[in-house]
């Protein structure tokens, strides 16, 4: 697993001061909730029903042993003795008091953990089979791809205020245990006749009470996660969460598009843009 | 204009309260006061000034419509959460081995 170094620690340790100043002005008022909700969001902290919730961000599923105790003592002094392992491997603490939140991401910053990009529309945190490393049937490690794709997603600033959330899974085992077709990006590692390996990607699946399935996209070499600026990400969502995208295929029913691009149409008739491929 | 009440969370720790008659906030939902006609104009006007104070957050009010039981979200609200039992660690404390014993 990936470990931190002295940029990582100190940026994860400002961010988290960053936020207590932000959490101070609000509770004196300076900062509206309007104004502060964005800031909040972007460090993972929602405001549900019953209290404030703080999603926590667990790369592609992986923790330490000294991580784990780190989240079960914040569960034990700051919530209720437990939290929430999502069913895309975050953690989340249902019962955090806002006053508490900037001394949790102290913690968190102390033992190589954050919120970032835990909520709001953004690209989140890339998720995994959780068989990773120990499934017989894997073609190789797919944490490795997953790694990659956290260091580029991660505070990108093309893709930090996108239309709507963006998820991505990566599952690299004969048996898609990581759902990948319920991904804006589900990436699938393939090895075709030859033995080389590749990628199947599927694009425009969706979760939620009505999730699309992705489309297939031709096998790409593995260069494209590696350069993976352009991997695939739409610049354009709808704004009504049931409006999903589909899928074509450039040299499909859609009209002809430049070299490296795809377009991406949405069933309920908004227009469509085009969209870099994965080249 | 049908009868109401106001509930929100409390900014510092997101708990949810409620309006009580004497326009003050509770934890207790026993404790929510309906309110109908002048009695929730004087209502929105505490509310707002508890936002304004920055007491409470996300405040909205709740039609009271006289059937026994309000909205499932307001009653998963006043239940405090969660809506599944939790899971029990019931096994026995072991105390760890002291080296030397």
């Amino acid at each position: 697993m990936y470990r931190y170094d002295e940029f990582d620690r100190g940026f994860v340790e400002s961010r988290a001061a960053q936020f207590r100043d932000q959490v101070e002005r609000r509770l004196c008022g300076e900062l509206s909730e309007d104004e502060f909700k964005p800031l909040r969001l972007q460090n993972g902290l929602y405001l549900q029903l019953h209290a404030y919730m703080l999603r926590i961000a667990i790369p592609y599923g992986v923790l330490s042993s000294d991580q784990l105790r780190g989240l079960a003592g914040i569960a034990r002094d700051f919530d209720r003795g437990f939290g929430h392992f999502t069913t895309r491997q975050n953690l989340q603490f249902n019962w955090i008091r806002l006053v508490d939140a900037p001394d949790i991401l102290d913690r968190l910053a102390a033992f190589d953990m954050h919120a970032i990009q835990t909520s709001g529309n953004c690209i989140r945190n890339v998720t995994c089979d959780p068989l990773a490393g120990a499934a017989h049937d894997e073609i190789e490690d797919p944490r490795v791809w997953a790694e990659i794709i956290r260091q580029w997603s991660t505070l990108h600033p093309e893709f930090a205020f996108l239309p709507r959330k963006f998820k991505i899974a990566i599952s690299a085992g004969a048996e898609d245990r990581a759902a990948t077709g319920f991904h804006d990006i589900g990436v699938r590692l393939v090895r075709n006749r030859g033995g080389e390996t590749g990628f199947r990607i599927l694009v425009g699946g969706g979760q939620g009470r009505t999730p699309p399935a992705g489309a297939f996209h031709p096998e790409a070499p593995h260069p494209v996660l590696s350069r993976g600026g352009d991997a695939g990400l739409y610049r354009r969502r709808p704004p009504c969460r049931r409006c999903r995208w589909c899928w074509h295929r450039p040299c499909g029913m859609m009209p002809a598009l430049p070299d490296g691009y795809g377009r991406m149409a949405c069933r309920t008739g908004c227009r469509a843009m085009p969209m870099r491929l994965c080249r | 204009m049908s009868d109401v009440m106001f509930t929100a969370n409390r900014l510092d720790d997101g708990v949810v309260i409620w309006l009580t008659r004497a326009l003050c906030w509770s934890e207790a939902s026993t404790q929510a006061a309906v309110f109908s006609d002048d009695g929730a104009e004087a209502a929105r006007d505490a509310v707002a000034a508890a936002c304004h104070r920055n007491f409470i957050v996300a405040a909205y009010e709740v039609a009271v419509d006289g059937r026994a039981d309000t909205s499932m979200r307001e009653r998963i609200r006043a239940g405090r959460g969660p809506t599944i039992t939790p899971p029990q660690d019931n096994r026995p404390r072991v105390p760890w081995p002291v080296k030397g014993n």
